[in-house]
């Protein structure tokens, strides 16, 4: 964890609390990019986060990042910050610096002419797109894109290429980059569904003292005592799971964390979005209520990046090669198996 | 909201090498024969032999200060320790409530005397500590208890019951919370004291209450003008209340709230990846991954402990989540390896699925039900 941690989560909090409200992701909604929102995260330096300075970026590191993407989910904001970041990232160890700009990466699928699932084509200026050739740079302005979205209603576009860009080579192989990416990817939703169940908890917990059923605060009753519970669970493991895996995110452990943690919290999205839904009753299944702008976010991350079963599988797959047990991984010490099985 | 962030943690080297000279220890005594593995072994594998054993490495009561027997080392030590004899299943019931909760207190509101007299047999895994808590009619709302302590010349004379009382037909003492004032609504946490009875004392009858399998490690003990002495009195009259929720969160957030099912999930793993099941090792990685969020909750919680902050709210919530997932283990594991579930079986696997099945009900009921944790967090929640 570099040093500013703490310094630009407070002030990034501050921000998008300012900046990211109901009535701005609503406009967002309705089809306009929200560029006064854009410009303070580009401005604060955010979506160069992680890339040192000799390369054009601002420094810091990973778990940075992923403490910023917890608040981005926390305020819902309607912007691709990760996935922004990833592309800087990716320019800036290709060709050694990178300048600031609205991208994104995509893996080609095959055709090579179109692009499913860009996450906010519409509105950024340039998709990397890798295949086993290397990469090549798309101006967007010269595509067609189809509007497509996510359960939340944030762009997933296709894109439609209709003309030849040069090709760089990578210094990684597509499998590699792919599964970095497919890491990265994970553990940023992670994050952001992190944040996001903080709301829908701190939303839920407002509710439940405001709202008053049989002349009593709905906190007073036993079962909505239980749903309260259920969310600052699943919103305390989700966190402590983020802090784990970011702490982890450049060694060696790295792939397994994150499976576990994409399994973990995607699981539990439906706990907490389930119980706050129940406790807000008809009033947040409206459109005007805000819990949707976190619920259906959550709902649509623990999609992305791998779901539950995508991780599992790829779970099992080391449990059957690896020689160690589970407790021996899980305390990351080797020696004297602890299972039951092992003895004479 | 702060309280629900807790950071991450991780071992030192030399915590490590800790953890696997514990775990050599424990594996050489296994295929020794000196115990067997079992499920919920922290309130079912009762082994004086054992306890002493553990006690001669020195690791009961391993943070207890030095000047008593203790080692003076760090929880996170101890948490290690109490991990590894879990996940083996190993006999640790004896000296179990000694050195996670009797220890602790005496050392924290005892006096001098009592540390010199009980601190270093607890630490040799030679004197076991039984909690008297529940009563008949006071379970949950544990507030209401009525074994009452009178004063008489020279200490106290307790009538009254404790049930559920874990071990107290092995245990040498029982530290018992009693009314020494009269109740009082207005202060209903108030009047209440923790005196250490000798369970060998005259007027201490304890009778079975045997488990749903007629296994016997609950007791009803009962109290029959039985004499303490003054100097057998923990801490401060009317504080017993206060003293007794001091190490809750200890108690509450521990490994033996995730791990009791544990020997299972890795038997059955062990059995799955023999066999090359795929999909069943797929469910196992979702309770893997459970188990592995659980446990960097609860060292997260261990480590804020070692500071001295207070993690009453995470470590209520570590109990809730950390039992259900104990009951969860058995309930996948069946449908993935099915057998017969055998408690008599020479099969560990049927055994073990066995064991977990039947002691589940308890996970969720003892050292607080899931419906007064939830009741806890809910209330902690919204008055931030």
């Amino acid at each position: 964890m570099s040093e500013m941690k703490s310094f630009i989560e407070e002030t990034t909090e501050k921000m998008l609390k300012d900046l990211s409200t109901k009535e701005l992701r609503e406009r967002f909604e309705k089809g306009e990019w929200i560029k006064s929102l854009w410009d303070a995260i580009q401005e604060s330096g955010l979506t160069l986060l992680g890339i040192n300075e000799d390369q054009g970026g601002v420094g810091g590191d990973f778990e940075d990042i992923f403490a910023i993407l917890r608040i981005t989910g926390k305020y819902a904001a309607p912007v691709p910050l990760a996935e922004v970041l990833y592309a800087n990232h990716f320019l800036a160890n290709q060709e050694g610096e990178v300048k600031d700009k609205l991208r994104v990466v995509q893996f080609e699928d095959g055709s090579g002419k179109e692009l499913k699932s860009v996450p906010y084509a519409r509105y950024v200026e340039e998709v990397i797109v890798i295949s086993d050739a290397g990469y090549k740079v798309v101006n967007l302005s010269r595509t067609e894109i189809v509007h497509k979205e996510n359960l939340a209603a944030e762009p997933r576009d296709t894109v439609r290429m209709s003309f030849q860009t040069e090709i760089k080579s990578m210094d990684s192989s597509y499998e590699e980059v792919l599964e970095d990416y497919t890491n990265y990817l994970a553990l940023s939703r992670v994050a952001m569904m992190t944040g996001a169940m903080e709301s829908v908890l701190a939303l839920s917990i407002f509710y439940s003292k405001e709202r008053q059923q049989f002349g009593r605060a709905l906190h007073k009753f036993q079962a909505i005592q239980h749903h309260l519970t259920a969310m600052a669970g699943e919103t305390a493991a989700a966190y402590a799971t983020l802090a784990a895996t970011s702490a982890a995110y450049k060694t060696e452990a790295a792939k397994e964390q994150i499976a576990m943690a994409k399994i973990e919290v995607s699981t539990n999205v439906n706990v907490v979005a389930k119980a706050a839904h129940q406790l807000h009753a008809g009033i947040g299944m409206t459109y005007e209520h805000e819990l949707h702008h976190f619920t259906r976010r959550l709902w649509a991350w623990r999609e992305e990046g791998g779901n539950e079963t995508y991780w599992s599988d790829q779970l099992a797959k080391i449990y059957v090669t690896r020689k160690e047990s589970i407790w021996e991984w899980i305390t990351n010490v080797k020696g004297a198996q602890a299972h039951a099985g092992s003895t004479i | 909201m702060r309280q629900l962030q807790l950071p991450a943690f991780s071992f030192t080297d030399k915590q490590r090498k800790f953890r696997q000279e514990v775990r050599s220890f424990l594996q050489t005594e296994k295929e020794l024969g000196t115990f067997k593995t079992h499920a919920d072994s922290w309130l079912s594998g009762y082994s004086s032999e054992f306890s002493r054993k553990i006690g001669e490495q020195g690791w009961i009561g391993i943070t207890f200060p030095k000047k008593y027997g203790g080692q003076a080392r760090s929880s996170i030590d101890r948490y290690i320790v109490t991990e590894e004899l879990l996940a083996i299943g190993a006999p640790v019931a004896a000296h179990w409530f000694a050195d996670r909760q009797s220890g602790p207190l005496l050392l924290k509101f005892g006096t001098e005397e009592q540390k010199d007299y009980f601190i270093p047999k607890i630490i040799k895994g030679e004197c076991y500590f039984s909690i008297g808590l529940s009563e008949p009619n006071s379970g949950s709302d544990l507030a209401s208890l009525k074994t009452t302590a009178t004063k008489v010349d020279g200490g106290w004379i307790v009538n009254g019951m404790k049930t559920w009382t874990s071990g107290a037909h092995h245990s040498h003492y029982m530290i018992t919370l009693c009314r020494t004032s009269p109740q009082d609504s207005n202060f209903r946490h108030g009047g209440m004291s923790q005196l250490i009875i000798s369970l060998k004392s005259k007027g201490v009858s304890i009778r079975p209450i045997q488990y749903l399998t007629g296994e016997h490690h609950f007791n009803e003990v009962f109290l029959e003008n039985v004499f303490v002495p003054d100097n057998r009195v923990v801490g401060e009259i009317g504080n017993g209340w206060a003293q007794g929720m001091t190490e809750l969160a200890f108690e509450r957030s521990g490994p033996e709230r995730i791990l009791s099912t544990f020997p299972l999930l890795e038997e059955a793993t062990k059995i799955m990846v023999e066999q090359g099941d795929h999909r069943g090792l797929m469910e196992v990685s979702k309770l893997v991954s459970r188990m592995w969020s659980l446990r960097n909750m609860s060292i997260g919680i261990a480590s804020l402990l070692e500071n001295n902050k207070d993690v009453g709210l995470a470590a209520a919530l570590v109990k809730d989540l950390g039992n259900s997932f104990e009951q969860r283990v058995a309930e996948v594991i069946r449908l993935l390896l099915s057998t017969l579930p055998d408690k008599h079986s020479t099969d560990e696997y049927s055994r073990l699925l066995a064991e977990c099945i039947l002691h589940g009900p308890g996970f969720t009921l003892r050292g607080g039900t899931t419906e007064i944790l939830r009741g806890i967090v809910a209330k902690g929640v919204v008055s931030v």
